[in-house]
């Protein structure tokens, strides 16, 4: 399989990070094994690396759906996929790595709020780059998130968009034969992974009404088997910031990085891309109802 | 928020442009015409979109001017107390001089440059300070106002999970001052 770089893309890939984290997982999760990598562009044109062909679907065939995070798996599936869905993100979190051979990473220090700063260094310098219209909310939220960075208790290897939609699964067994789509991957804190997941834009509804945050479960049970399975505990407080993190950066990646695309016409996916920006104000709406009264 | 709506033609010209035109079959003659000619009428309705207000208006006031012509010839020979309130809120309208969407759109732009230059010193000096929940109550403010509208724009596309508390876009522009 082989992954290239596109002209310009909502985010910025890094293949080289990608083929290390892809490495250090080898034996932990179900991930491709990377063969290849063009850091630069030398031999494929364009930075690029090359996998390991997996088996599976990311979605049933009765779905139509190209791409988009809501997958719309059915009960069946969902049933089986959940668990395993919140398994291996608590696996992740626990994942061991050998810092000699990841070259590509800067590695925060637990103990300390480094994880959740670069988070926002990382994102607001993307902000800065990529934003068409000004919008002041976001600078004095990225000075709250600096000012209330908080301390880690144990650095993980955060995937960055774990999320349905990015892995496969076999149709017939329902295990997930892969976890795809690394490019946002990073170290850090794993409640920032764990906040991604429970964002309002992946919900889905149960037959009986019920919220599933990802598609998948409802909160508390998502957080219950979450700890039970990795052992750590959910730190609610740091949740909440990490929540408020992932709106933050949603708006960047949606209202910014996408717009940016569509108006240097840099895509393949004009009209997808260009919807892009349109779920921002949403993604800003939630900002501001978690933003209320933190000040 | 978003960027302007001319991003949003020049995407959906460039799917069928790019995409969606050589990806037809050639026998596919009358998918082909149409998609054609979708493409021109969506350049047109490109080019024109800032002027379908001023459309609307400039017939308003044509029709105007040809019933006051009228109604001097006709001497008051016809006439209602019906027709009398629909001149007075044509007369209001008649009066409108509309800028242009420009003009309009550079203002604003330069407006919000301003308001995030301020924004930006205001917030980085005044780490604890007395001003910080005044300044923050206002951007706050600002903000919640600027995410419903646009999500009232966006509304069709179906991804807001709260739109049903949305207003319609007719009446929350109304409702601004």
């Amino acid at each position: 399989m082989l992954r290239l770089d596109t002209c310009e893309s909502i985010v910025q890939t890094h293949r080289l990070r990608e083929f290390q984290i892809l490495g250090a997982l080898q034996g932990q999760l179900p991930v491709p094994t990377p063969y290849w990598i063009d850091v630069d562009g030398t031999w494929l044109g364009y930075p690029g690396l090359i996998y390991e062909f997996c088996q599976g679907v990311s979605r049933p065939p009765q779905n139509g759906q190209i791409s988009g995070p809501q997958q719309g798996y059915g009960e069946y599936y969902r049933k089986l996929l959940a668990p395993q869905f919140v398994n291996r993100l608590a696996d992740l979190a626990l994942a061991s790595w050998d810092e000699s051979l990841l070259t590509a990473f800067d590695i925060p220090r637990p103990a300390s709020n480094e994880a959740a700063l670069q988070g926002v260094n990382w994102w607001q310098r993307v902000w800065e780059e990529d934003r068409i219209k000004p919008v002041p909310l976001m600078t004095a939220t990225a000075e709250w998130l600096r000012q209330n960075a908080p301390v880690t208790d144990r650095i993980s290897i955060l995937h960055g968009d774990y999320r349905s939609g990015n892995f496969l699964f076999d149709l017939e067994s329902g295990d997930i034969t892969a976890l795809l789509d690394w490019e946002l991957v990073r170290f850090g804190d794993r409640h920032e992974d764990l906040a991604y997941g429970l964002n309002p834009l992946y919900y889905t509804w149960s037959p009986e009404g019920v919220k599933l945050c990802g598609g998948f479960l409802p909160r508390e049970e998502y957080l219950a088997r979450y700890e039970a399975r990795s052992g750590l505990k959910v730190d609610l407080a740091r949740l909440e910031y990490y929540e408020i993190f992932t709106y933050w950066k949603s708006v960047v990646i949606t209202l910014a990085s996408s717009a940016r695309c569509v108006v240097g016409r840099k895509t393949h996916q004009d009209i997808l891309v260009g919807m892009s920006y349109m779920i921002a104000p949403t993604l800003f709406q939630l900002l501001c109802n978690a933003m209320r009264g933190k000040y | 928020m978003g960027p302007s709506m001319h991003v949003d033609f020049a995407s959906l010209l460039r799917a069928l442009e790019e995409t969606i035109i050589p990806a037809l079959p050639a026998f596919e003659s009358l998918a082909v015409e149409q998609a054609h000619l979708m493409r021109l009428y969506l350049q047109r309705l490109d080019q024109q979109s800032e002027y379908f207000l001023h459309a609307k208006l400039h017939e308003l006031k044509g029709w105007f001017r040809l019933l006051g012509e009228l109604r001097t010839i006709a001497a008051g020979a016809f006439g209602s107390n019906a027709e009398e309130e629909l001149l007075q809120k044509a007369a209001v309208l008649a009066a409108v001089e509309l800028p242009s969407y420009q003009e309009v759109e550079q203002i604003v732009d330069a407006l919000g440059e301003l308001a995030e230059e301020y924004s930006r010193h205001l917030v980085l000096a005044t780490h604890g300070e007395k001003t910080r929940g005044p300044i923050h109550k206002v951007l706050m403010e600002h903000a919640v106002n600027e995410a419903t509208r646009e999500r009232i724009w966006n509304k069709f596309m179906g991804f807001d999970a709260d739109s049903q508390s949305l207003p319609t876009l007719e009446s929350f522009f109304h409702s601004e001052v």
